[in-house]
């Protein structure tokens, strides 16, 4: 039963044939309790203008595809609830993407930057132990320690929010991929006890990892509440520091990656 | 169809039957999707990719696009009519009078497709998506519907008010295709399970 009315402000854009985008309002019937932005943004599509572009998948924060901003806030249109916000809400796209049509944005220069980052990669008795007399479960055994700190990571559903609020992402286009997902995508693999490369260098050079002045914006946004500026770009910092910057660590570093077969990328 | 592979979802649970149980998914995607897989490469490792003929891409476009001009019927309504229909009737537990008027309501949506079409062009236009996949939705309904109306028994997540028991004499698949227009349908017999997998569970299983 409708309980109140909102505005949604939705933008408009079709880069084919407007010049530039614009707010358009709609009145969206409400639902108490659970009705969330998507469904509104959904309740346009299907019931006044058939044309506005949305992407969307799973309404259960899960698949990352929804990602939009939400009253200026980068945020998951399914996860947001109506009752959260006032009577005049406005959906633009992300700002940080070039937009494909209304809210929906071109988000694949972010799988092309992952498919540069080194994959995972481990020790070559690893991958037959037998041949050393070993057991597989042996060797591939790691602490639930590690698991735990692997799998904050391994939430991710890759909504780019993160990137999305960041300011370096934003202003710098300098062909520099920009910290939040793609750090977390980093630190998951360099992280893991088992693999064997050190990406701290790579993340610096290519990555661009020392634009980010740890504003923590990021993990504001992050609907997976991944701390990702804690747990995964500071960390990542701090090995770069001491691979790359502080002679002590320097010489440490090398010969301890050196004794444990361990390369820089 | 010879060079069709299919596993996991697409292929209709396998292993389960009628029923749906949690876990299995996974197990039959990594399972089939592996032996599928490898068949696939083996099978495609000495033939040609085969030609299509020009006129039938664009007669794919011509009929994709054809739903393209406004004033039509909006295709989300008829989305809405018919998840309800399905949710009401076609539900968990179900009966022979919702089903038979569960189809009837699908075949009047059928009509009513004809005169589906949606205003925008071709790029992200959702409606677009809405009104092919409505199509398809209703194939599936049908067919769900036809075969529940059939299976005059209760067995794994098809379960009969008028039919609460399990019928031996159902040990069959029921299978449709489509002939002109209409959707036919037969039932083939399901193979008798080895004897070995017999020992592993009760008789009820197989019964
Ligand atoms: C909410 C939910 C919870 C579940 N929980 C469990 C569970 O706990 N345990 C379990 O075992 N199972 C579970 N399942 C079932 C299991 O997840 C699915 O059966 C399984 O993921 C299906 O895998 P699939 O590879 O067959 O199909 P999908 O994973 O659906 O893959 C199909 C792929 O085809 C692509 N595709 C579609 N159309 C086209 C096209 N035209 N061209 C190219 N690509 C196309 C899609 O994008 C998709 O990537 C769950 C399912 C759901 C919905
Ligand atoms: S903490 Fe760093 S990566 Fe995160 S938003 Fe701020 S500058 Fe960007
Ligand atoms: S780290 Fe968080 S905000 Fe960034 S893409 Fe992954 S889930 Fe989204
Ligand atoms: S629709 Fe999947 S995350 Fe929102």
């Amino acid at each position: 039963m409708a309980d109140r009315e909102v505005t949604l402000s939705i933008f408009r854009f079709d880069p084919e044939k407007d010049k530039e985008g614009r707010f358009v309002d709609y009145k969206v019937p409400t639902v108490e309790g659970g009705m969330v932005v998507l469904d509104a943004v959904r309740y346009v599509q299907e019931k006044i203008d058939t044309t506005l572009a949305i992407r969307w998948n799973c309404k259960a924060a899960r698949c990352g595809s929804c990602s939009a901003e939400i009253n200026n806030r980068p945020a998951l249109m399914c996860k947001t609830r109506i009752d959260t916000l006032g009577d005049r809400i406005t959906v633009a796209p992300m700002r940080a993407f070039p937009v494909i049509r209304d809210l929906v944005t071109d988000v694949d220069e972010n799988y092309r930057i992952m498919s540069k980052i080194p994959k995972f990669t481990v020790r070559k008795e690893l991958m037959n132990p037998e041949a050393e007399g070993k057991k597989h479960q042996d060797v591939w055994r790691i602490q639930q320690i590690n698991v735990e700190r692997a799998k904050e990571f391994k939430k991710c559903i890759e909504c780019f929010l993160c990137q999305d609020v960041c300011h370096v992402v934003r202003e710098h286009k300098s062909g520099y991929f920009g910290p939040p997902r793609h750090i977390v995508k980093a630190a998951s693999l360099d992280m893991h006890p088992l693999d064997i490369v050190n990406r701290a260098k790579f993340l610096n050079e290519e990555g661009g990892l020392g634009y980010c002045n740890i504003t923590k914006c990021c993990q504001e946004v992050c609907p997976e509440h991944i701390h990702i500026t804690d747990n995964a770009i500071i960390p990542e910092k701090e090995r770069a520091v001491d691979l790359q910057y502080d002679p002590l660590m320097h010489a440490i570093k090398r010969r301890l990656m050196k004794k444990r077969g361990e390369t820089v990328a | 169809m010879p060079g069709l592979f299919a596993a996991g979802e697409v292929a209709c649970g396998l292993h389960g039957g009628a029923n749906r149980l949690g876990g299995n998914s996974l197990a039959d995607i990594l399972v089939f999707g592996k032996r599928s897989g490898e068949a696939a490469a083996k099978y495609a490792s000495d033939k040609k990719i085969a030609e299509i003929e020009d006129s039938e891409v664009q007669e794919e476009i011509n009929r994709v696009l054809s739903y393209l001009k406004p004033g039509g019927v909006n295709p989300y309504l008829l989305v809405d009519e018919l998840t309800e229909t399905m949710s009401n009737k076609v539900g968990i537990v179900r009966n022979g009078p919702d089903l038979e008027s569960a189809l009837q309501k699908i075949l009047e949506l059928k009509e009513e497709y004809k005169k589906v079409s949606v205003p925008g062009g071709r790029k992200y236009n959702h409606g677009l998506f809405t009104a092919l996949e409505l199509g398809n939705m209703l194939i599936a309904a049908e067919a769900i519907v036809r075969s529940a109306i059939m299976r005059t028994e209760s067995r794994g997540a098809h379960t009969r008010k008028d039919y609460p028991k399990k019928d031996r004499n159902w040990l069959k698949n029921i299978i449709l295709w489509k002939e002109g227009d209409t959707m036919k349908m037969d039932t083939v017999p399901v193979p008798e399970m080895p004897e070995e997998l017999k020992k592993l569970v009760k008789p009820e299983v197989y019964q």
